[in-house]
Parts: structure tokens; sequence; C-alpha cells
């Protein structure tokens, strides 16, 4: 009898948990349209008050296609923040953040209060397997704690994650959606693949496709093999 | 021979090939003759004596002065100003204000086919000849030239004088497109959207 009760309660359980993940994580359901928006919406930029921005800065080419982003974007993504989350993993990465910024702030005032985050690179551009799961490891617990701070200042106002690559954005993606699953935090994650893939994705991409809330890529090349994901040109 | 070409390598790893390509003797010259009296060179972190070597190599004894008269070139640490053969030469490691520099003192970009580098010039609608870099392993660099030839936004060459030349004389004879302005109303939207869910 109690063995028949330990059944049916761990099924239950596991059906529920599975129903929980289906709900939040993207793949499993339709993509939103980028077609027509309600009257209010329609109004963008300078209408959303408080948002609560967090970017990863990859280093290289990654951190350079973010900085072209933001500033492209800066009047929906920076003049409508009031919190921007900066992760990054390689100092230089930051001064040329702060460059940016400062450029940006002579045309225009931002009001945003920038706190930054450092995370471990997942894995080193031709590390060995061993080093890779130590690294990667070390990586992720660090990260859980990072992207719970992060996660709670969004927790009532409206809020962004936009990721470019590589790896550590996986990790971030993964806590992210976890807490969702489990603490009922909604993230919202908006994943552009560099510029550079022209006919297939990265591994950071094919790992996030099913996972971020939307995909863009900036090759039409790419459109026909992953249909979820969305174009509209060269963005940086 | 008021014009100024800027030759870029990158950031992350020198391209030997391009630099020496580009001070070739027929290139130099070839460039004297369509109005560029001065060569700006960013050819990486660690090169400058390399360098040095390769302009005495293919372009003989030079002088070097202190500075070259612009600004933002002169603000660089180590730079390499040197007058040699009826031309000026400035080599540099690196700079965090490369953008300024092309869009103020630039008249043609050479440079090796990152995608940073490619957009650089192409924000700015400088012309542009991407150089690509064959040596490298498990890099896009050709496909993305490919890609960006295709849509006549730029001209793409492997490092060696004839295809460079060829270029050179293509820069003076075609006009490239402009890219699209970066600013989509759509993608903006989206953001939008997404962030108030």
């Amino acid at each position: 009898m109690l063995l028949t009760t330990a059944w049916c309660l761990l099924i239950w359980s596991v059906t529920l948990l599975l129903v929980r993940i289906c709900l939040v994580i993207p793949i499993f359901h339709s993509s939103r349209e980028a077609g027509p928006l309600t009257k209010d919406k329609d109004n963008v930029g300078g209408r959303m008050k408080n948002l609560v921005l967090f970017i990863f800065l990859g280093s290289g080419g990654h951190t350079g296609e973010m900085l072209r982003l933001i500033e492209h974007y800066q009047g929906m993504l920076l003049e409508s923040a009031v919190t921007i989350h900066v992760g990054y993993s390689d100092d230089d990465s930051i001064i040329k953040f702060k460059n940016k910024i400062h450029q940006i702030s002579v045309s225009n005032t931002l009001r945003a209060k920038v706190i930054y985050h450092r995370f471990d690179k997942a894995r080193d551009v031709g590390s060995s397997l061993a080093g890779s799961i130590k690294s990667i490891i070390k990586t992720a617990i660090r990260s859980m704690v990072l992207t719970y701070r992060i996660k709670s200042s969004m927790r009532g106002h409206p809020n962004l994650t936009l990721l470019n690559g590589p790896g550590t954005c996986c990790i971030i993606t993964f806590w992210l959606k976890l807490y969702h699953i489990f603490l009922w935090q909604p993230s919202k994650i908006v994943y552009v693949e560099s510029l550079a893939r022209t006919n297939r994705l990265s591994l950071t991409g094919m790992i996030l496709y099913p996972l971020a809330d939307e995909f863009v890529v900036q090759w039409a090349d790419l459109l026909p093999i992953y249909p979820k994901a969305k174009y509209y040109g060269v963005l940086v | 021979m008021n014009n100024t070409v800027l030759v870029t390598c990158g950031a992350t790893v020198s391209f030997p090939r391009l630099v020496e390509t580009v001070l070739d003797r027929s290139v130099t010259e070839k460039l004297k003759v369509l109005g560029y009296g001065r060569i700006v060179i960013q050819y990486g972190r660690g090169f400058s004596d390399t360098f040095l070597q390769l302009v005495e190599k293919h372009l003989g004894l030079f002088t070097e002065k202190k500075s070259c008269g612009i600004k933002v070139l002169d603000k660089i640490e180590n730079l390499k100003v040197i007058s040699v053969d009826g031309i000026e030469i400035c080599g540099f490691e690196f700079s965090h204000d490369i953008e300024k520099l092309i869009a103020n003192n630039i008249d043609l970009v050479i440079s090796h086919a990152g995608t940073g580098s490619i957009l650089d010039s192409l924000r700015v609608g400088k012309k542009l000849i991407v150089v690509v870099n064959d040596t490298l392993m498990d890099n896009h660099q050709q496909l993305i030239a490919d890609k960006f030839e295709q849509q006549k936004l730029l001209w793409s060459v492997h490092a060696n004088t004839e295809e460079l030349l060829r270029a050179l004389d293509r820069s003076e004879n075609e006009e490239l497109l402009k890219i699209d302005n970066t600013y989509n109303k759509q993608f903006e939207k989206l953001l939008y959207n997404v962030a108030i869910d």
C-alpha cells in the first residue's frame, strides 16, 4: 500500500515537472509573432520604463558585436534601463564597454545603474577535455550565484537578457531557465548569433536554439535550416 | 599624394603576409600612382621589430620621425613613423581608437577579414579591400569575405601582390554599395515585446 502511494506520488511529480518544463522551455510552444502589435506596444522606445537589462560580453568579436548592438539600439536598451547588469570574462571587454558608454552618454542621458559581474571562462580554446570539464564545473557554480543575484533584481521589472556567445552563455541560460522552472521567475533571453556564422550555427548557438526565447541570425541562409530563428539583416 | 590608406591586421593574431604584401615595392609604387602618400599599418601586438625589418628589406634604408601630424595616431604608444622612398609609413601595434581614425583620416582600408574590422570600415562608408588569411584553421574568414563581396560591399583578395594590385585598380574604377542601416524597427519591437512579456 505504502509502495503504491509512493509510486503514484513519484509519477505525479515527474508528470508535473515535465509539464512545467514544456511550459517554460521555448522550443515546446509556438513562437511569438514579430508582426502587428497592439497600439500601445507600437510606440517603442521611451515608453518602457525601468527595464532591467543583462548583457554578456563574451570577449573579442563577441564583445565587439554586443557593443554594436547596444549602441544601435540604445534608445530601447540603454535609455529605458534602470539597471544594466554586465557579465564579462576579460578586462579588455570592460574597458571597451566603458569607452562605448562614455561615447554614448555624450549625446544621451543614461540614468541606469551599471553592475559588473565577472564570469569565469567556460572553456579556453584548445584546452584539454579534463581541463574543460573542471573549468566548466567551476564556472557553473560561480555563475549559479551570479545569475541568481541578477535574476533577483529583475523581479517586478520588464527585463531582458541579451546574449551573443560564447560558451558561458549556455551556463547562464541553463541557470536562468532552471530558476524559471522551479522558482516561477520568468527570464526573457534573446540570443543573436555571431555575424561570423554564415552557413551553420556555433556550438553555443545550437545549444541555445531550443532554449532562448528569441533566436536571431544575421544571415538569411540559416533560416531554412533553423525555422524558429528570426532574421533582420546585419544588426551589428 | 594626399590620400591615406589604412592596413589593419586585427587585434587577435598578427598577419605577417598582409604586412609584407603591402610593403612590396610594386604595391607601394601603385599606391603612390593612385595618390596615396601615407600608409598607416596596424600590425598587432609584438610585431614592431619585424615590421621595421620588413620595411628595410622591401624599401631600403629609412629615416624615423617623431610624429605624423594626425592627432589620433600621435597619441598611440610606440608609434613608428617612417619616411622611405617618397612615402610615409606609420606603424603601430594596436589602438582602441581605430574607428575614429578610419572615420576621420582614412580614404581606403585594406583589412584582414575579421567581422569587427570589416564593420568598422563599412559603417563609416569607406572603400574596403579585404585580405583573407587562409593560413588560419577552422576559420570563417573566406565565407564572410565571399558573402560581403557578393553583396558588392567590398573587394576580397588573398595575401599576394597580384591580387592586391588588381583590387587596387578596381577600387579606382568601381563603386561599392553602402551597407544597410543597422537600425531595424522590427528587431527593436522584438526586444520590446520580449522585455514586457
